[in-house]
Parts: C-alpha cells; sequence; structure tokens
C-alpha cells in the first residue's frame, strides 16, 4: 500500500480509493512450509493497461462467509474465536485456499483500532447433500 | 576467440587477488604469460572489457557489497579498493550503479543485476556466441496472465516459475509446448526485484487463481537471442549488464527485462529453451 500512495500517478481507476483488499493464499507447497501469500490492493475498474509493476489478481465470484471484526477483535485471534466457532456451530466448511480482509472508512487505523471495524471474507465449500437414509 | 581460455583465467586470477590491493595490468600480463601489448588485446577480445574496466567493476561491485553489509565509512571503502580520492570513486560508483555511494548506503539494496561477479571459463566460453549488438524490435502491447514472485530468496526464480506456469495451464491449452511464454523481471527501489512468468490472457479460457494479470506496454527494444539451458539465458544477461549496456551508454538502472522463452521441441536436451530478452530502448 506504501508503494501506492506513494505513486499515486501509477493508479487505475479506481471503484473506491477507500477500500483495500488483503488476500491470504496458501498454496499446497507453501502450506506444508507453514507460509502464504499476501497480497495487497484495491479495487479497480478495467483490467487492462496498468502500469507494468502493478499486478491483478481476481477473486472468484462465490459464496462467503463474511465475519465483521469491532475494536480489539482485529488484533485478537479472530480466526480461531469467532470463524472458528462459527464454522463449528454451521457444519459449513471454509475453502481454504485463500481468504481476504476488506478494509474500508471504517478502518481508522492500527493506533485506533479501537474505534475501528474491518471485514472478514472467507470462501465457503458448498453445503454437501444430507446423507440418504439407511435402506 | 575459442582459444585456450587459461591465460585468461590466470590473469582474472591475478586481478581478483588484487582488487584490495596495487594493480599493474603488467602483472596480469605476467600472469597469463604474454606480453602486455598482446595480452591486452587477448583480454580485450575474450572478455569484451579491458583488464583495467574489468577491474573497476570487480572492485565496484565488491565496494557496493561492502557498504551494504559494514558499517564502514564510505572514505575508507573507497581507499579499501585503491580509489585515490572520495570523488574519484563516488563519480565512478555513479556510472556503475546509477546512485552515488552515500544514497545507496541509505537505500541499503542494491539490484543485483548490476553487481558484477568474478567472470567464470563457462561466461568465457559461451560470450563469443552472444552478439555483439543485439537487433531492435517492436513488442506489442499484451495483457498477462501468469505467476509472480518478489523478493531476493531466489537470486533466480524465473526457471521455477515457467515450471510452475506450465503445469498450470496444461489444463487449459491443448497446444502449450508451442506458446511463448513471457517472463517479466521488475526492479524498483521500494522492493527490489520481482519476477512474473505467464501467457497472453487472451489464450487462456480460465484463469488459475494463482494467476496475477500484468499489462506490458508496447515500445521499442533491444533485443538478444539465444538457444540453451538456463545458463545460457544467465550468461546473454550477465554480458548485457555488465558489457552492453555500459558500452551502449545505456543508464545502469534498467527497471524493466522482458524475456520470451519458448522451448525447443525434439533439441535432444531437456528442458532447451529458446530466449528472447528485451531491454526497453526509453526515449
Amino acid at each position: 500500500m506504501a508503494y501506492l500512495q506513494n505513486h499515486p500517478d501509477r493508479l487505475p481507476p479506481l471503484r473506491d480509493d477507500c477500500v483495500s483488499y488483503e488476500v491470504h493464499i496458501q498454496h499446497p507447497e507453501s502450506a506444508e512450509r507453514g507460509e502464504y501469500e499476501v497480497f495487497v490492493g484495491m479495487e479497480i475498474l478495467r483490467l487492462e493497461s496498468l502500469a507494468v509493476e502493478l499486478s491483478v489478481k481476481l477473486l472468484p465470484a462465490r459464496q462467503y462467509a463474511v465475519f465483521t471484526l469491532s475494536g480489539t477483535q482485529i488484533t485478537s485471534d479472530w480466526e480461531q474465536n469467532l470463524v472458528g466457532e462459527w464454522f463449528a456451530r454451521s457444519g459449513r466448511r471454509a475453502d481454504e485456499g485463500f481468504g481476504f480482509e476488506r478494509y474500508d472508512r471504517r478502518f481508522k487505523g492500527l493506533d485506533r483500532v479501537e474505534e475501528s471495524e474491518i471485514e472478514v471474507y472467507v470462501p465457503l465449500l458448498p453445503e454437501t447433500p444430507p446423507a440418504p437414509p439407511a435402506p | 576467440m575459442t582459444g585456450d581460455l587459461s591465460p585468461i583465467l590466470r590473469a582474472i586470477d591475478c586481478i581478483e587477488r588484487r582488487l584490495r590491493g596495487p594493480f599493474r595490468v603488467a602483472d596480469a600480463a605476467a600472469a597469463a604469460g604474454y606480453s602486455l601489448f598482446h595480452f591486452s588485446r587477448v583480454f580485450s577480445q575474450t572478455v569484451r572489457q579491458s583488464p583495467y574496466e574489468y577491474l573497476m567493476r570487480r572492485r565496484l561491485s565488491q565496494a557496493a557489497l561492502d557498504l551494504l553489509e559494514s558499517d564502514r565509512r564510505v572514505l575508507d571503502v573507497a581507499l579499501d579498493f585503491q580509489f585515490d580520492t572520495p570523488e574519484g570513486f563516488s563519480r565512478a560508483f555513479k556510472k556503475m550503479f546509477g546512485q552515488q555511494p552515500q544514497q545507496f548506503r541509505k537505500q541499503k539494496r542494491v539490484d543485483p543485476r548490476l553487481l558484477m561477479p568474478r567472470l567464470t571459463q563457462d561466461y568465457l566460453k559461451y560470450l563469443p556466441s552472444i552478439p555483439l549488438a543485439p537487433q531492435q524490435a517492436y513488442l506489442e502491447p499484451v495483457e498477462l496472465v501468469g505467476l509472480m514472485t518478489v523478493g531476493e530468496k531466489d537470486a533466480n526464480p524465473m526457471p521455477g516459475l515457467l515450471e510452475m506456469v506450465e503445469d498450470e495451464i496444461r489444463a487449459h491449452l491443448h497446444d502449450w509446448e508451442t506458446i511463448s511464454f513471457y517472463g517479466l523481471t521488475l526492479y524498483l527501489q521500494e522492493w527490489g526485484c520481482s519476477s512474473f512468468v505467464g501467457v497472453p490472457a487472451a489464450l487462456m479460457t480460465k484463469i488459475p487463481f494463482a494467476f496475477v494479470s500484468k499489462t506490458l506496454h508496447a515500445g521499442k527494444f533491444a533485443c538478444f537471442q539465444c538457444v540453451g539451458s538456463e545458463d545460457v539465458c544467465k550468461h546473454t544477461l550477465a554480458y548485457i549488464f555488465h558489457t552492453w549496456l555500459p558500452h551502449a551508454n545505456f543508464s545502469p538502472q534498467v527497471q524493466m527485462v522482458v524475456q520470451l522463452f519458448q522451448r525447443v521441441p525434439f533439441s535432444g536436451k531437456k528442458g532447451d529453451t529458446r530466449h528472447q530478452i528485451y531491454i526497453p530502448l526509453s526515449g
């Protein structure tokens, strides 16, 4: 994000210049090493003719569980407490290949985290149909 | 120039031993077993740099590493590498790296492509195959999709990225073996090197989630071609950065290098690839 802030001339037209995304992607090979890829960006209005140093990641249209984190929840172990508990209760399963956080005007910065809110998007795997009754 | 390289390699040994000490070209000539005149001519033909230029580029490369890795004063580093004055050191340093030593040290980052390593026998054997001057080429704009990596964790991530992209697109393209892959290497002061390997987006019916998109803008380029293993490409890039760019009076700060790779079928050697390396011609 620092690069984009320092080089506003390199930015393409944005859908909303107050919204940014932090995408965490786990590849099978890197998962074994406990590593993941982080992609930070903003939503753009067109894919073409970007400055060559910028890359575009397409977030797939699909069903997500969306969690709103408020105040100190943002810096807490929300993955375990909030998200983990919801999945345990709902019976749904998360696609662990990726997930992202969405920051908008409600996020005031890490120095004002008590006044901030962010959204966490966790992609859902399709619901498995209930098993047929035993004959 | 494909004769016995051992006299030149002995001369290179001699230069390498004297990076931090007094040096006379006559010492290297003696190490090679040649007269001074004959040595200078053979060295320049074989290495495509004069002995003095080789010495300077090696001294400055080592000095740059010292500036990054130690807290010695710039003046002391200059004296270590036999520069008589800080001004002379700054001038030579700026010519090679595009910035003053003080500025370089503040940024704590070097474009690794600008640091000239000790030249090897492999490189010198390959050098005669590299054309002295490139062809000029125009590249059309293209939207690309592929994989990228950022940082200097892996000195040369291109071969690994190429294999991963090939694996991904096999599922999406029938004639993937005949297409050209684009490789982009970008160097930005803010985050260092990033590498990308991809294919034109128009070829793909579905873009794998791991892929990112990039735009390659149209432009004029200097194009070097080579065929062979990854080492061949590495040697060509070394020639471009350490010899051709300085001799052509281009700025050493090349932000982007474009490569086109095409696998060579039936070459008899696994992994043989046709490489085209494009250096942007600005202005």
